[in-house]
């Protein structure tokens, strides 16, 4: 089950993420966030609380980042656990959402 | 819709059949014993029928000399073939129901109720029935297409290769649903093999279309491109332009070797693929590293070959990662326990060494692929 808790300072929104990125998470990902980020410009999805992400995932993943990067935003997804990084690394997320959305 | 009443009382079977028969229902079966209903239902002698009598309902008394209708009903319900069969209890007191209901009944009409209660009754056990059978019949159909199809995933996979010098074994296990895991090689030329394993997002129907759909390209592509860089960047092309009108991400990750027999080289590329392992002599053993990104994410894609050479005698291993994922934990310590088992057993024929492997994704969820190279 996925969910997310918003927090917003002036043109800046962070998504507090929790729980697994699955296929499960297709309608969240797919028609929940993009509308309620639409009015800032930095995004920042904090992974703290996602413990799996299954490759359903990931592609819901590269695909929200990709729209969102190229609607003009800056997007940043932030304190990975480090078993999902693994993850994350074997499929060289950052060479393709770009090495700046990690830092 | 057939109707079986069972009642000791002819005088009540006439009654209630009268009124269904007047209601419309004309398909009705009378029984005046558990017994004789046993007998309609043939089950009389304990031994199961292997279809299901054509009843669509039981409208069973509970008070009956030798066999009562709650006895009767627990009989009939240890029957699998009728554990869907709704029973409903007529009954002159309400003081069993408890035991009824507990026997497996659905409902109960009371003695002496009016004609629209039992109708009503009748009716909403009759329709639930239907809907019940239709919904049956329809998961019978889709388990059907289902194993149709995990067969015939199945039987595109390459055959094992056996040759002076060089086994190649494949072995693919299967979840309850189809996957996009599948493997593919060929003998290219008099010395060089090609191997390719893939793994296709996600689980289940969608991931095997396009797992399928890549096994078509496959041969041409391998058989014309040959070279690592070019079997990658063409399937990359490829997978973009065939799905480009697809509103999900469409992606798998594939591990592709060329293995020249005759000077020992394996050039190979990883788009995204759990490393392949390597055991070389009695107690070497590596990974071959170096990734791209997965095929099908981003039209640049760095499709680069690297190269090694192997001596012989070795074994390399490829896998998908049903084989070392557990959810909340790491994979990379999962590829290591991979590493560290399959160096144990690195001594057995190629065959009985894969069969080995097999045994790590037993209880596993997900499906697996596990292919195996001897060189020698």
């Amino acid at each position: 089950m996925f969910t997310y808790q918003l927090d917003t300072k002036e043109d800046m929104v962070t998504l507090s993420c929790e729980g697994d990125i699955d296929i499960d998470a297709s309608e969240v990902f797919e028609d929940g966030i993009q509308p309620v980020v639409s009015g800032y410009s930095t995004i920042i999805f904090d992974f703290e609380q996602i413990y799996f992400v299954d490759s359903s995932g990931i592609g819901l993943i590269i695909k929200l980042v990709n729209e969102l990067q190229e609607a003009g935003k800056t997007v940043r997804i932030e304190r990975i656990r480090p078993e999902v990084m693994e993850v994350f690394e074997l499929l060289q997320i950052d060479e393709i959402l770009g090495k700046d959305t990690f830092l | 819709m057939s109707i079986l009443i069972v009642d000791d009382s002819s005088f009540n079977l006439a009654y209630i059949r009268d009124v269904l028969i007047n209601a419309g229902y004309n398909n009705i079966k009378t029984a005046n014993s558990a017994h004789e209903a046993f007998g309609i239902l043939g089950i009389e002698d304990d031994s199961a029928p292997r279809r299901p009598a054509a009843i669509d309902l039981i409208l069973l008394d509970i008070l009956m000399p030798e066999m009562d209708g709650i006895e009767a009903c627990k009989r009939i319900k240890e029957y699998a073939i009728y554990s869907d069969l709704p029973i409903i209890f007529l009954t002159g007191s309400t003081d069993l129901l408890k035991e009824a209901f507990n026997a497996g009944g659905m409902d109960f009409i009371e003695r002496g109720s009016p004609q629209y209660e039992l109708l009503a009754r009748v009716n909403s056990a009759i329709r639930l029935k239907r809907e019940m059978d239709i919904r049956k019949n329809r998961e019978n159909r889709m388990h059907k297409e289902l194993r149709l199809a995990k067969h015939l995933q199945k039987s595109v996979l390459s055959s094992p290769i056996a040759e002076p010098g060089i086994q190649v074994n494949g072995k693919y296990i299967q979840s309850d649903e189809v996957s996009g895991d599948m493997f593919y090689w060929t003998r290219i030329d008099q010395n060089r093999y090609g191997v390719l394993l893939i793994d296709v997002s996600g689980h289940g129907l969608s991931s095997a279309l396009i797992s399928m759909s890549v096994r078509s390209m496959l041969e041409e592509i391998v058989c014309r491109l040959v070279e690592p860089d070019l079997v990658c960047a063409e399937l990359n092309k490829q997978i973009l332009h065939l799905f480009k009108n697809s509103k999900h991400t469409v992606y798998f990750t594939a591990i592709y070797l060329l293995i020249d027999n005759a000077d020992n080289k394996v050039h190979f590329f990883n788009a995204g693929h759990p490393p392949a392992i390597v055991l070389e002599g009695d107690d070497q053993s590596f990974y071959l590293k170096g990734t791209t990104i997965p095929i099908g994410v981003k039209k640049e894609i760095n499709s680069t070959k690297k190269t090694f050479t192997i001596k012989k005698p070795a074994k390399i291993v490829l896998y998908t990662d049903g084989l070392v994922e557990t959810p909340g934990l790491s994979i990379k310590k999962g590829i290591e326990h991979l590493r560290a088992y399959v160096s144990k057993v690195r001594s057995l024929p190629n065959d009985d060494f894969l069969l080995e492997i097999e045994k790590l994704a037993q209880n596993n969820a997900d499906d697996v692929c596990i292919i195996s190279i001897e060189l020698t």
